[in-house]
């Protein structure tokens, strides 16, 4: 051997770890200050049937120099760019040329489909949005009343840009929220619905710019297929949210006959179980909800500490809850005729075999689908107080 | 023996040092010609005192010494003196030459408590060159090697490299006789052995390996003892020295061998079964062999309370971690994955490196080096000139360097973290060896990302798990696993329930309390 052992081990470890830097490759490396790092995106349909993509950029210098004591002030702290194409990534590719740092996804949080888009269909912007590697299938999707770009531009108060804006709202949970994800699951879904909540820009205050104000969720959007068909107001989108479990903030108000004044409740948990039956051929739903309240307002002169009284307000908070519910279901199922509940999954886990002859006509049963409403409040806490507060002892009823 | 399989190998003997003439040759009879003798291989000497004087006045006799290795006040008074009055029983007999015997000698008149019995001139330079003065006596064939050595040295001081809260405040010092001593006040069973070797061809330094009968294992004593004969070097002037040519793996960056300046750390280890190499000159002692947990563990960490030690051992774990993988993981995620860090913080670093001309990977080497560069220069220097150091390092270096825009601030951050972690690590050796591994680590994040960290921490394992002190594996308790071992490395096992001792041999029973 004319090569030593050593020598020829120094070689092998050499081969392997230039192998290890080539094949593995830097090939993704990118420095910080090379990207641009989008924040929200939304879509557009402009004329002849293009996609127009605006972009929200983050402008790191302005923004971190809150702290450093800099410059900061009176310049933007996000850049809106757009660009048009006939899908996204047409677009996209556009967009890139007018921009000198790439463009990085992976911190995009929300979407926002102009309603024109959405009512052509949302379905391959979404696919696009999963299928690409730096995207978030995590990120908020809306639709926007208008154009999606009118509320990317927007320049918020007190947020950094009107993407976190939106993000805050979805995450607050008081409407309806949908990540890019879910969307797409409740799409794949028996009913092939979905609701996207609904956005519009936030009259801005006397004295202030036009583009100094905020998007807010407002409504909800309606989708049959991936087409927008319809929307639903708040009240209503409370009564669905209700329905599908999905819940997490709520305050009713419920008067109490024979008294004066008005009790306030807040929920602190609920929970929502839809059961299907199939009896002499018919179909039935039945959904049951249990919910936990504390009080928050006692107009009344009732003392809460009474076990009666709090059985009556009781019984008063679940009529104001039936009622959410059953208008959401006259609106949805009676008008609109989407199952936006859920109800032809319930059916189709519990009926697995039934389900696929039922599916064929499930758009004509539907609509007339008879839904038991079954709900049970349970009162916690009264709050800090018993009596009513600012009322004398003596008129206080037990 | 397989064990032992990656000992050192043997070096090839160089040529033979020129020893002075005539070392070998016995004492003669003739007391001059071995003084001749003596004071040839001793010419050029002024320290070699030889004072010459008459045995009860008629006997010619000689005192060999080095100036201040021998203590002179006990010269005069137990040996001069005693032998150079005429004492009643040489007047008495017929020929003093015939009647001065040794043995009566000894037994008689030398007041010395240590006497050794010399043959040859070898022996004789040995002695006095420790310091022993030699008595060489006109018609006796042996001389006496009088234990009177005494010499300036260091008083025992707290030790500074590895300062304790809680716990005796000891530690070794230069001379292995004090060092011995102190093991021996406290290890005051017969069993603690201790073996002498003797080291370097032209200083003779005295290296000794301690153990504990019955705990130590055969096979370490008698391993290290041979990989110990197998030193040939002209000096030994610390352990280090001995550390760097007994360690089983030379090339590896961690260390086999921990070094202590503590007795108790020194007597913990005996009595776990490990052995103690000890040189003179050194206050620096070698405990083999050794895990890799062992160098990350502190003294004080069983001589606290064992819920807080347990606390503090896992904090030094997690800082362990930062101070091999924050730069690389700070690098990897700013050029690889972005979207691993909140958009926020991604922001507001973004905004701070908008200026920066280099890239992380630069960035990041650029300070640690500078970083490493402090650091030594704080070592080295005077401790005046070390707060210098220190404000040169954090104002200008740090604060100017940010201001102008070449290097961003959370990187002076990862920099001082990765600093201050790599101080958590207790024992110097382990920690700078982290702090070596970090550079390739960075190269690796630079190049590969995540999975470059991945791929380095892998590398660095089997690595690890492959290393062994003293055939001894590196990550005992662990590789292999042993339970009640691991639980004494993962958290601190409180007293009562540390039961076994380490294995780190074959035996079965391994009680250390009953």
């Amino acid at each position: 051997m004319a090569i030593g052992k050593k020598v020829r081990r120094a070689l092998v470890f050499l081969l392997v770890s230039i192998n290890v830097v080539i094949l593995g490759g830097c090939w993704d490396r990118e420095e910080i200050n090379d990207i641009a790092i989008v924040l929200g995106i939304g879509i557009d349909r402009v004329k002849n049937g293009n996609i127009r993509l605006t972009v929200e950029i983050a402008v790191p210098r302005v923004i971190g120099s809150g702290q450093m004591g800099g410059t900061g002030g009176d310049k933007e702290e996000t850049i809106i760019r757009s660009g048009t194409g006939v899908t996204i990534a047409d677009a996209i590719a556009q967009l890139q040329e007018r921009l000198p740092r790439r463009l990085f996804w992976g911190h995009m949080k929300i979407v926002i489909f102009g309603e024109q888009a959405a009512k052509v269909g949302i379905r391959e912007h979404l696919d696009f949005l999963i299928r690409h590697p730096q995207t978030r299938t995590r990120c908020n999707v809306f639709v926007g009343k208008g154009s999606a770009k009118s509320m990317l531009e927007l320049i918020p108060p007190i947020e950094q840009s009107a993407s976190e804006v939106l993000r805050e709202m979805a995450e607050s949970r008081t409407l309806m929220r949908k990540t890019a994800k879910e969307t797409l699951q409740t799409l794949n879904s028996e009913a092939e619905t979905v609701l996207l909540p609904m956005v519009k820009v936030l009259p801005p205050p006397k004295g202030k710019k036009e583009i100094e104000t905020i998007p807010f969720i407002y409504s909800t959007a309606v989708f049959k297929k991936d087409r927008m068909i319809g929307q639903i107001d708040d009240y209503i989108t409370r009564g669905v949210l209700w329905i599908r479990d999905e819940i997490k903030l709520a305050h009713v108000t419920a008067r109490v006959p024979g008294e004066r004044g008005n009790i306030t409740s807040r929920m602190i948990r609920a929970h929502t179980d839809i059961t299907p039956k199939h009896e002499k051929g018919r179909w039935k739903i039945i959904v049951n909800v249990t919910s936990e309240h504390d009080i928050i307002l006692n107009g009344t002169k009732l003392d809460l500490l009474s076990e009666r009284n709090i059985q009556r307000i009781e019984t008063e908070l679940e009529k104001d809850i039936k009622r959410r519910m059953r208008s959401a279901l006259d609106q949805l199922q009676k008008d609109m005729k989407v199952d936006v509940f859920g109800f032809a999954d319930a059916i189709h886990k519990k009926y697995p075999s039934r389900w696929r002859h039922l599916k064929k006509r499930w758009n004509d049963v539907f609509p007339d689908l008879p839904v038991e409403l079954n709900i049970t409040v349970k009162v916690r806490r009264p709050g800090m107080n018993f009596p009513p507060q600012g009322v004398p002892e003596q008129e206080v009823k037990e | 023996m397989r064990f032992f399989q990656r000992g050192k190998k043997g070096r090839p003997s160089q040529p033979a040092v020129t020893k002075p003439s005539g070392t070998q040759d016995a004492l003669a009879v003739n007391m001059n010609d071995n003084l001749q003798k003596i004071q040839n291989i001793y010419r050029d000497c002024i320290d070699v005192i030889f004072r010459s004087f008459k045995i009860g006045g008629h006997t010619s006799a000689v005192l060999i010494y080095i100036n201040g290795l021998a203590n002179m006040e006990e010269m005069n008074e137990n040996v001069l003196r005693p032998l150079m009055e005429k004492n009643s029983d040489s007047r008495q007999g017929a020929s003093p030459t015939e009647q001065l015997n040794a043995t009566s000698l000894l037994e008689q008149q030398l007041t010395v408590a240590k006497v050794n019995k010399v043959q040859t001139i070898g022996e004789c330079v040995q002695y006095i060159a420790a310091g022993s003065p030699v008595l060489l006596i006109d018609g006796q064939s042996e001389g006496f090697a009088l234990g009177l050595s005494e010499w300036e040295k260091r008083p025992i001081e707290e030790p500074i490299a590895e300062s304790v809260i809680r716990g005796p405040r000891e530690g070794f010092i230069e001379s292995l006789e004090t060092n011995l001593s102190l093991l021996r006040r406290r290890i005051r069973s017969p069993l603690l052995k201790t073996k002498s070797v003797t080291l370097g061809k032209y200083i003779k330094t005295q290296v000794v390996i301690c153990y504990m009968e019955g705990i130590t294992p055969e096979a370490f004593v008698t391993e290290a003892e041979k990989r110990l004969q197998r030193i040939e070097l002209d000096g030994v002037l610390e352990s280090g020295y001995i550390e760097e040519l007994i360690e089983d793996h030379p090339y590896s960056p961690f260390p086999q061998v921990l070094n202590t300046e503590r007795p108790d750390v020194a007597i913990a280890n005996l009595l776990e079964g490990r052995i103690v190499i000890m040189q003179d000159g050194s206050p620096f002692v070698l405990v083999m062999p050794v895990s890799f947990y062992s160098l990350i563990q502190s003294s004080e960490d069983y001589y606290q309370r064992a819920l807080i030690s347990a606390l503090i051992r896992w904090l030094r774990y997690l800082f362990l971690l930062i101070s091999l993988l924050l730069p690389s993981a700070y690098i990897a995620i700013l050029t690889f994955h972005q979207e691993m860090i909140p958009t926020t913080l991604l922001l507001t670093v973004a905004a701070s490196r908008e200026r920066i001309p280099f890239p992380a990977l630069v960035e990041a080497l650029i300070m640690e080096v500078v970083f490493e560069a402090l650091r030594e220069a704080g070592v080295r220097l005077p401790k005046q000139t070390g707060a210098a150091v220190s404000i040169v390092g954090a104002l200008v270096i740090g604060q100017a360097a940010v201001q102008a825009g070449l290097v961003s601030a959370p990187m002076i951050m990862i920099v001082a973290l990765t600093g201050i972690a790599s101080f958590t690590i207790p024992r110097f050796t382990a920690g700078i060896a982290l702090r070596m591994l970090r550079f390739p680590m960075m190269f690796l994040a630079g190049s590969l990302g995540l999975l470059g960290i991945m791929l380095g921490l892998l590398l660095i394992l089997i690595h690890m798990a492959s290393l062994r002190s003293l055939g001894v594996p590196y990550l005992n308790a662990h590789v292999p696993n042993m339970e009640h071992q691991a639980k004494d490395v993962l958290t601190r096992t409180p007293w009562w329930k540390l039961n076994a001792r380490p294995r780190i041999n074959e035996r079965r029973r391994n009680n250390r309390q009953s």
